[in-house]
């Protein structure tokens, strides 16, 4: 990596000070690994009732706006929209749609 | 670790320009990865591979705030984003990589990350493809519309300094 200078500099003193500063942070503390049988059951089962529960009242919302119809669009399916755009540059959307489309 | 901070700092200082907020994303990012580090299970090129992934999405995200927080004409961001790099004391390039570097920065986050990988890491599509699951086409599309913009930006400025 690093093929082409991208003219940025990083001083050893500057890495030396994160490294420093990230070091100083506390490392997670993990799960103890003897959770009690029971307490993970019952932590599962209401997971899984609130889940259920949610599932009842909340229905999925219809995909409806531009923005969104657009966020279900694959890669290429994007590609070839962008193109077909590119295509009718007389309408001159290019430079307001391009900008919104990630 | 030393040769991996310099790393992530030159992907998130060329996705966001701005020295301090490169600073701050490289932090989370290594604080982070410091965090879940002995828990990681893989060898090097995996704990690498992970670690860029991480700083692509934080990058990603910042820089989507980022746009979100400057709402500005494209000729004001390119004169504004220009003289922030040439002011930044870590950049020692000349006032073309300037411009250039602002011109990345006017581009979609994606995209930005896409061009940057392509053109200042020369990483390969199917690299880029495997880390994050994007077609290698829709990769190419990206690139392809990016480089457009900027080839764009740049002949407009050249044009409009030797008209």
């Amino acid at each position: 990596m690093g093929q082409r200078d991208d003219g940025f500099r990083v001083s050893d003193a500057t890495i030396e000070a994160a490294i420093a500063g990230v070091i100083s942070q506390p490392h997670v503390r993990r799960w103890p690994r003897r959770l009690s049988a029971l307490y993970m059951a019952a932590a599962v089962a209401l997971v899984l009732g609130m889940g259920a529960a949610l599932n009842e009242v909340l229905k999925p919302e219809t995909c409806v706006t531009f923005a969104c119809q657009l966020d279900t669009l694959s890669d290429e399916e994007l590609a070839g929209m962008m193109d077909l755009m590119e295509d009718e540059a007389s309408l001159g959307l290019e430079e307001e749609v391009w900008p919104t489309l990630y | 670790m030393r040769e991996n901070y310099r790393l992530v700092f030159s992907q998130c200082r060329r996705m966001l320009g701005v020295t301090e907020d490169a600073q701050d994303v490289s932090q989370a990012v290594f604080v982070k990865a410091w965090q879940a580090w002995e828990g990681f299970e893989g060898n090097e090129a995996q704990r690498r591979a992970w670690l860029m992934r991480i700083t692509r999405n934080a990058t990603v995200d910042a820089a989507r705030k980022r746009n979100l927080r400057r709402m500005a004409s494209l000729d004001v961001m390119l004169e504004e984003r220009t003289a922030q790099v040439l002011s930044s004391p870590d950049f020692e390039g000349d006032a073309i990589l300037a411009r250039l570097h602002a011109a990345v920065s006017t581009l979609p986050p994606k995209q930005r990350w896409v061009f940057q990988a392509r053109y200042f890491d020369d990483r390969t599509y199917a690299e880029l493809s495997a880390e994050t699951g994007t077609s290698e086409g829709g990769l190419k599309a990206s690139y392809h519309h990016a480089r457009k913009k900027i080839e764009s930006i740049l002949l407009q400025e050249a044009q409009t300094l030797f008209h």
